[in-house]
């Protein structure tokens, strides 16, 4: 018995057919190749031209919510930058912040509150950039099920991600407009909304909600109630370090951060070329894709990233947006004390 | 269109004209009964394909219906069973075993029981059993699988009823399954949830199910789930990837999204849609069309897509419409043959009457008029050309002979008037050797042989003869009697008889065998050359004019006779007596003169005539006689000259300028 989304590492070749069985025993070869290499550079390590060899964690499985590190690693961004980078896949079972605290990886990808909620916890973390610069979440309702505002969710099913890693955005809006719902713990699949299982669902605006249009309801037949209309801004993805990591070498912090800034900046100029990038490594994850979903998705992180459409600004944690977030957070009660935006956030892109 | 038409047959031939107006009838015609026909049998067709489809795809519908019923129902079965009975877990462990171990559809199978509900020490408790490799493995699902924020568990114990999970990919197993849950309660009537049975079922026979579904050459069928995710199709690229409405997005194929809806609404449904079913559409060439049929499987919700080519489905209508085209063409050539020779046949005898009518323009009248058989329109035209061709054909022949006649006698009266015309003396001055007097004549004929004549000639040695006179008629019987009545005169002249006996001699001559009832007006006188006394009769004739020149006055010499040769033969005419001196002058004119008429129908009348003579006494006599002719023919303009013109003129000298004649 395994759960719907976990189709990470093998292969498919028995669906897939002849010819995938080739490229995936390619991919597999690559991978070892690279996986040798990297232990050699770590063995020989300051010989191979300064490069410098770093590990990097985002939330998923590969999906264009992380084009821009992937574009920045397939077109050599970061061997430009210096850094010899090797990401890993996050997920479920392996979220970032653990292996963050765990040293597998160096840098990783977590949404902003819950950043905050780890530092409150007593993990050593610094911000080097803030990616996702506005709040993506919201509630979605069939219209078929009466609910109209936001009052009306008081009392309704209403399922959120759980778990230890997971963002405290729906938490924040529902305490905010003080509402009384019954909450269920939400997976990664939409179906329990689609089955009728709750009345209403947390959703991201570049995933969860196209995965619901394309289940079959139209735009017309939903109800919204994105977060950030409704005073809950939080940003979301954001570059993580350890303090330690940090402290020992903040240069190849910084050469990371801008390294993923121009392979954002990359992506969004040459979409189909990103998009045709972040297939590739999805293929290679084995993670299901559809290039109608990614070019959405894609097309709503650039909303998200530049908000304001100003590129200077990407990767700019503004100390309101996290004086914003703490000080809800700590309202909440979620935190005791509120880091102070100096020591949490070290700025890279500045030059 | 009017115009077009207009344009098109402008200029054009009927050949053409009616090729083009029936072929384009016809094909009209045609059109519509073909596209009627097309479009009924396309209906037909497309209703049978309808049948047959639906036919098919209930079959393998019931064939998978058939197999996930059975889960359900073991799954069903298990847990009436457990809320009747109370096992200890090592009877659900034998009993999950046996599940999978008797069913070869099922893959696994748990119970998953929700915290605390089985063993108040235990929060998570979920034996499963599984096959691999040919065994049955058994395993306890715990808190590393988190299995209670699984969508299995989950949904079935949300909604208190059993589910069929989306399709899922099974990494460990390599498969696609989809899971089976159903909710178990405390006991039959118990409102506590307890657990959930699961029973996974590996969809792999589903692909081969599916799979072996055909329609035509190329038909295949798909299964989507109830989100519309593809759960087998043939392009194995889409399994579990794309989903229907996905494909509709990348597409931009509102028509499909909606298909997509209807389908996992349950619906049944055939209908058109863009591309090859749901393979990638090719971003050039031609987009085909296919038809889609779907069916819903009622108990899992998902449906069953059976798409059909639309090439292939209407394979046999377009074989049979091309033949039908091909028909129609070959039809409408034979059509315009048909229309070609028939319209050449009625064309031929017309066309051969255009050029025999451009012949007999020309004047060819031996042409052969063409021969028609038919009773028709062109036979009756033909037949009235021919007889149109006979008959100006005898008419100019008629004419011809007419023309010949007329111009034979034409030349002999040509020959009369050239013998009438040598009768009269023509040489001026004829007695130069006489000095006593002068005369001079001029005659104009009229267009026909006129009447008129003049003469003059010596009796004797002292004595000349001279006459004007005008035979009544034109032609060639007053050109007769003209000669005749001068041969009369001069017969008589040598008789010594005095002028009027000489008339009265005439008239009871000609009078006596006059049968024809024509006249003749004379003027006979005779002057003594040397006494310059003149003897003169007038039988009806305008009265001469004499000038006198020691009055400068003019006489007409009038004796009152009447016209010769018409009255009876006893009638006698006066004699006149006049004497003339030096430079005296008699002109004597015929009717001809006086009585031409000018543009406003009047008369040259004898005023004018006496005018020019007074006026001109001192002219030369041929200079008199021209310039009253120039006078005459200036009155007259451009009026034809209806009769002769013949004057003459005797101007007598006198005796003295000789000498050798003495004064009498």
């Amino acid at each position: 018995m395994l759960p719907e989304y976990v189709s990470i590492s093998l292969s498919l070749s028995d669906i897939r057919g002849g010819s995938s069985i080739t490229k995936t025993r390619h991919y597999l070869t690559l991978a070892v190749l690279i996986v040798f290499q990297f232990a050699a550079a770590l063995a020989v390590y300051g010989a191979d031209g300064g490069m410098k060899a770093a590990s990097f964690v985002p939330q998923w499985l590969p999906q264009a919510q992380f084009a821009g590190f992937y574009v920045a690693l397939d077109k050599g961004f970061y061997k430009k930058y210096g850094v010899d980078l090797k990401i890993i896949t996050g997920g479920p079972e392996r979220p970032p912040f653990v292996q963050l605290k765990e040293g597998r990886a160096d840098f990783a990808l977590m949404e902003l509150s819950s950043a905050i909620a780890m530092l409150a916890k007593g993990q050593r973390l610094i911000n080097i950039a803030q990616v996702v610069r506005q709040n993506s979440q919201m509630i979605v309702a069939r219209k078929a099920s009466g609910i109209v505002t936001v009052d009306d969710l008081n009392g309704m099913k209403l399922s959120v991600w759980g778990g230890d890693y997971g963002d405290y955005s729906a938490i924040a809006f529902l305490k905010r407009h003080h509402i009384k719902a019954h909450i269920v713990n939400q997976s990664a699949s939409v179906d329990l909304f689609m089955r009728g299982a709750v009345d209403a669902a947390v959703a991201m605006s570049y995933n969860d909600y196209h995965n619901i249009l394309n289940s079959g309801l139209d735009p017309g037949d939903l109800v919204t109630f994105a977060f950030h209309d409704y005073g809950v801004d939080f940003p979301e993805d954001g570059l993580y370090v350890s303090e330690q990591r940090h402290t020992a070498d903040p240069e190849l912090s910084c050469a990371f951060v801008r390294a993923s800034v121009e392979g954002w900046l990359y992506a969004f100029a040459h979409p189909d070329e990103a998009l045709d990038i972040v297939m590739k490594y999805m293929i290679e994850a084995h993670v299901p894709s559809n290039k109608a979903h990614q070019k959405w998705m894609l097309t709503k992180m650039r909303e998200l990233i530049i908000p304001d459409n100003d590129t200077t600004q990407i990767g700019i944690l503004r100390r309101e947006d996290y004086e914003h977030t703490a000080g809800q957070l700590k309202a909440d009660g979620l935190i005791e004390t509120v880091t102070p935006y100096e020591s949490f956030y070290k700025n890279c892109v500045k030059k | 269109m009017n115009r077009f038409i207009k344009t098109v047959l402008k200029n054009r031939g009927i050949t053409f004209k009616l090729i083009f107006l029936l072929l384009t009838g016809s094909i009209l015609i045609f059109a519509l009964v073909f596209k009627y026909n097309y479009e009924l049998t396309r209906k037909i067709i497309l209703k049978n394909a309808e049948d047959n489809a639906r036919h098919i795809a209930e079959i393998a519908v019931n064939k998978i219906e058939g197999v996930l019923l059975m889960v359900q129902r073991v799954n069903q079965n298990s847990v009436k069973y457990m809320e009747t009975i109370d096992e200890t877990k090592e009877d659900v462990n034998h009993r999950l075993r046996q599940e999978v171990e008797n069913n070869r559809e099922i893959y696994g199978a748990t119970l998953a029981y929700a915290p605390h509900t089985i063993d108040k020490e235990l929060k998570y408790y979920a034996p499963y059993y599984f096959r691999r490799d040919g065994a049955i493995i058994h395993k306890l699902l715990g808190g590393a699988d988190n299995y209670f924020n699984k969508d299995w568990y989950q949904i079935p114990m949300e909604l208190g009823r059993p589910i069929w999970s989306e399709p899922y990919f099974d990494p460990d197993a390599q498969i696609i399954e989809s899971t089976y849950s159903v909710p178990f309660r405390e006991d039959a009537q118990g409102e506590r949830f307890i657990g959930v049975s699961a029973t996974d079922v590996d969809l792999n026979w589903l692909h081969e199910t599916v799979a072996s579904v055909k329609m035509f050459k190329t038909g295949y069928a798909f299964l989507i789930s109830k989100n519309g995710t593809i759960v087998t199709h043939p392009d194995k690229n889409l399994i579990m990837n794309e989903s229907i409405f996905s494909i509709a997005e990348t597409r931009e194929d509102k028509n499909l999204r909606e298909i997509g809806k209807a389908m996992i609404r349950g619906e049944t449904g055939f209908k058109q849609i863009e591309g090859y079913g749901l393979h990638p559409v090719p971003k050039h060439g031609k987009v085909r069309k296919s038809w889609l049929l779907y069916m819903p499987l009622k108990s899992e919700g998902w449906s069953l897509g059976l798409i059909v080519p639309e090439e292939e489905l209407l394979s046999e209508i377009t074989a049979l419409h091309k033949k039908e085209i091909a028909i129609a063409f070959a039809g409408m050539f034979f059509l315009s043959i048909l229309i070609a020779s028939v319209s050449a046949s009625l064309i031929r005898p017309l066309k051969r009457l255009a050029v025999a009518t451009k012949d007999i323009a020309r004047g060819n009248l031996d042409i052969e008029t063409p021969y028609v058989m038919t009773n028709d329109e062109i036979g009756q035209l033909t037949a009235s050309f021919t007889y149109m061709k006979t008959a100006l054909k005898d008419y100019i022949r008629e004419l011809t002979l007419t023309t010949r006649a007329k111009q034979l006698i034409e030349s002999e009266l040509k020959i009369a008037h050239d013998i009438q015309m040598s009768f009269l003396r023509k040489i001026f001055p004829p007695f130069p050797d006489i000095p006593e007097f002068d005369i001079f004549a001029a005659i104009m004929p009229a267009k026909e042989v006129g009447g008129d004549f003049y003469d003059f000639f010596f009796i004797d040695d002292t004595h000349l003869c001279f006459i004007i006179a005008d035979v009544s008629g034109k032609g060639v019987p007053a050109s007769l009697f003209m000669a005749m009545t001068m041969t009369m005169l001069r017969a008589q002249s040598t008789t010594g008889l005095s002028a009027n006996e000489i008339l009265f001699n005439v008239n009871a001559k000609m009078a006596k065998d006059n049968n024809v009832n024509m006249f003749v007006t004379i003027f006979y006188g005779i002057l003594d050359i040397k006494t310059g006394v003149v003897e003169f009769a007038n039988g009806g004739h305008n009265p001469p004019l004499l000038y006198k020149k020691a009055t400068a006055g003019l006489i007409p010499l009038e004796t009152g006779g009447i016209v010769v040769g018409i009255m009876e033969e006893d009638i006698t005419f006066d004699k006149g007596v006049v004497t003339m001196h030096g430079g005296d002058f008699i002109v004597m004119y015929t009717d001809g003169v006086t009585e031409a008429i000018n543009e406003k129908d009047e008369e040259f009348g004898e005023e004018r005539l006496n005018h020019i003579i007074a006026e001109n006494h001192g002219l030369a006599i041929d200079a008199l006689i021209g310039l009253i002719n120039d006078e005459v023919n200036q009155f007259s303009g451009q009026q034809p000259q209806f009769d002769d013109i013949t004057l003459m003129v005797l101007k007598y000298e006198g005796c003295d300028n000789t000498g050798s004649k003495e004064e009498p």
